[in-house]
């Protein structure tokens, strides 16, 4: 039975007005989000994976403009919808958040009230009736003492508490697609195990889909269904997430994984990836990764690669690997 | 032999802001509560632990760049703490530091070569044409170009910058290199170029690295040594292998149970380590980890366990009062 995802992105373009031009920071980019599944989505700065992310809700920051594509929640293209329209899908069936909820949150407002305010907006609460649901929904992501919490300002609380605060925030209209952009990268360790287990345990009860963004492997391995690798605005591989790990296709994606250094085990030196990701404005015309890449060939300078089918729900764009 | 560092029972308190508006109220909380460790001629050791542990206090100190309240701090057999400026100086250029963000410690208004001539111009070493030659070799080991040299910060990528940086904190011709977190901020791709650099760089000139990581597969890789860090003290100290794989502390356990590995698939319940680092273990009787800990008795919560060898292994110290049982 095929399954019928809930938010489906195709084609998409988004690209900076530069002196030099237009500068595409995603070229192409198209996925699906399916109810109660994560897809990972990982690369390293500028490979478009925020950008990606800011365009499902309308937020690329100008001279940022989606130039094309289709992002189709159950059908409707959320980019031909009036702004409105838009405001009313936002924070109500897709919601984000973000890596540093200290900037994310008003400094201004108490943290019951910023989640309050969610619900009054959206689905008309009363006052009161906003309140308990903020605290009750507090409880629900793990604050103790919830009553009490509600009325602290951000200041007050953790970086932890902050970040369970916007899962809150995110979560509390029940949206069917949530977008989480490095949402554990400014925690410690053992607070984003913390934050990643609330996200899963969330994800059951909502059956939220969600899209995960993180320039980290090892959560991306942790929380993911399925991985999808962008490279200089591109998506260079996508698969399930196990058979991502175990047996990358992308020779960017195979650099990675081996570059790390491991908690397991001890190595020598790194097998580095050489050189630094290509500037946007100035591509090479064939392969973005040819540069950098030990298996190029004459052809990967020249012909620059689709992503295609490779069997068991894979795709790569690598001509060495689907031809 | 003598090692290179020893700190002995070091403390160093901030104060702290307290309720009146303006103005302290005089308490004081101890980052660095109570620490001793020695660091060997040509050893890596690496400093881990959570934010507010007092990791990047304890290597201000351990750089002379902040004196202890209390405590002893010995470099080359000499002790150190409670020098004055003066007599800091020259002990400052054989320790250099590296520094976590490559945008915030390089100077935007000096060249790539101005930058890593300062060290040299502070400490009055060589002539001008001495250290526009030394600035050709740093720049070559560090793998920048001499046409960099001619360049701003701004124009260089991060990675870039951390070598520049590097090169700077080399050019004293320091023996002791503290690095707090040196490649956090970098790309992943990038990471690994700069772990390689200054893992070649310490083979070449013989370096011993304190080196400050939150990242514990960066620390298994680089380290010889560890020491967890909790609340401004060493709770567990050892051999890199031997912590990784037989930690003698609850909070080792926990830290290295969080820590996501690649490949092992989908989270499951795991471990986690349930609350937040609390502010100040001042508060707290007997063991500061025990408000968390998962396997107390009666005495953590009355004495705070000291940092002692577990049976059979000298070199391997836990501060917790179960480290020989197998609990952990």
């Amino acid at each position: 039975m095929p399954i019928d995802p809930v938010l489906r992105v195709r084609d998409l373009d988004v690209a900076f007005a530069t002196r030099d031009g237009a500068v595409r920071a995603a070229d192409g980019v198209s996925f699906d989000l399916t109810r109660g599944k994560t897809l990972g989505l990982v690369g390293e700065s500028g490979c478009g994976k925020s950008v990606t992310a800011l365009s499902l809700l309308g937020l690329v920051p100008p001279p940022g403009r989606v130039r094309g594509g289709e992002i189709l929640l159950d059908g409707r293209n959320l980019l031909t919808l009036p702004d409105k329209a838009l405001d009313a899908e936002r924070g109500r069936r897709i919601s984000m958040i973000f890596q540093e909820p200290m900037t994310a949150l008003n400094p201004v407002f108490t943290v019951g009230e910023q989640i309050a305010e969610v619900l009054r907006v959206h689905l008309d609460a009363t006052k009161a009736d906003a309140w308990d649901a903020a605290v009750a929904m507090m409880r629900r992501v793990g604050i103790a003492n919830a009553p009490a919490r509600a009325k602290s300002y951000p200041h007050q609380l953790s970086g932890g508490m902050r970040q369970r605060v916007m899962i809150a925030m995110a979560l509390i209209c029940k949206p069917d697609v949530l977008i989480a952009d490095e949402p554990t990268t400014a925690l410690d360790v053992t607070v984003q195990a913390q934050i990643l287990d609330l996200m899963l345990e969330m994800q059951q009860e909502l059956g939220t889909a969600i899209l995960f963004i993180s320039h980290d492997l090892g959560v991306v391995s942790e929380i993911a269904d399925e991985v999808m690798v962008m490279y200089a605005g591109r998506v260079v591989e996508r698969a399930p997430a196990d058979s991502l790990f175990e047996a990358p296709l992308h020779p960017y994606t195979i650099g990675l994984i081996r570059t790390l250094p491991r908690m397991e085990r001890r190595a020598g030196p790194l097998p580095a990836i050489p050189g630094a990701v290509p500037d946007l404005r100035t591509l090479p015309p064939g392969c973005r990764y040819a540069e950098r890449c030990p298996q190029a060939m004459e052809s990967c300078h020249q012909t620059d690669p689709e992503l295609k089918g490779a069997g068991y729900g894979r795709s790569v764009a690598c001509i060495r690997v689907a031809p | 032999m003598k090692p290179l560092l020893e700190a002995r029972d070091v403390v160093k308190t901030f104060p702290i802001a307290g309720n009146r508006l303006f103005g302290r109220d005089g308490r004081r909380t101890h980052a660095v509560d109570g620490v001793s460790f020695r660091l060997e001629a040509g050893e890596t050791l690496a400093l881990v632990g959570e934010s507010g542990c007092g990791k990047t206090t304890l290597a201000r100190t351990a750089a002379l760049l902040l004196a202890p309240d209390a405590g002893l701090l010995s470099f080359e057999g000499e002790t150190v703490s409670g020098l004055g400026r003066r007599d800091l100086k020259p002990l400052r250029r054989r320790i250099q530091l590296i520094y976590q963000d490559p945008f915030g410690s390089l100077n935007p208004r000096l060249t790539a070569g101005a930058i890593i001539a300062e060290p040299l111009v502070i400490h009055g070493l060589g002539t001008a044409e001495e250290r526009r030659k030394r600035v050709a070799d740093l720049a070559e080991a560090v793998g920048l170009t001499a046409g960099d040299m001619e360049r701003y910060p701004h124009q260089f990528s991060g990675g870039q910058r951390q070598r520049i940086a590097i090169a700077r904190a080399l050019a004293p011709e320091p023996c002791l290199i503290i690095a707090d977190e040196p490649v956090s901020a970098l790309d992943v791709s990038i990471q690994s170029q700069i772990l390689n650099l200054l893992g070649k760089l310490k083979r070449e000139r013989g370096l011993t690295y304190l080196f400050i990581s939150h990242d514990l597969s960066v620390v298994r890789h680089i380290a010889d040594r560890v020491a967890v860090m909790y609340l401004g003290r060493i709770v567990e100290t050892g051999p890199v292998d031997d912590i990784f794989e037989n930690p003698r502390h609850p909070y080792t356990r926990a830290l290295l149970s969080a820590a996501p590995v690649i490949g092992r698939g989908k989270r499951r319940a795991h471990e986690t380590l349930q609350g937040d680092v609390p502010d100040d273990a001042a508060g707290i009787e007997g063991c500061p980890f025990h408000p968390r800990c998962w396997i107390t008795r009666a005495e953590c919560f009355l004495t705070r366990p000291n940092l002692a060898p577990i049976v059979g292994d000298e070199r391997h110290l836990s501060a917790c009062h179960l480290r020989d049982e197998g609990r952990i």
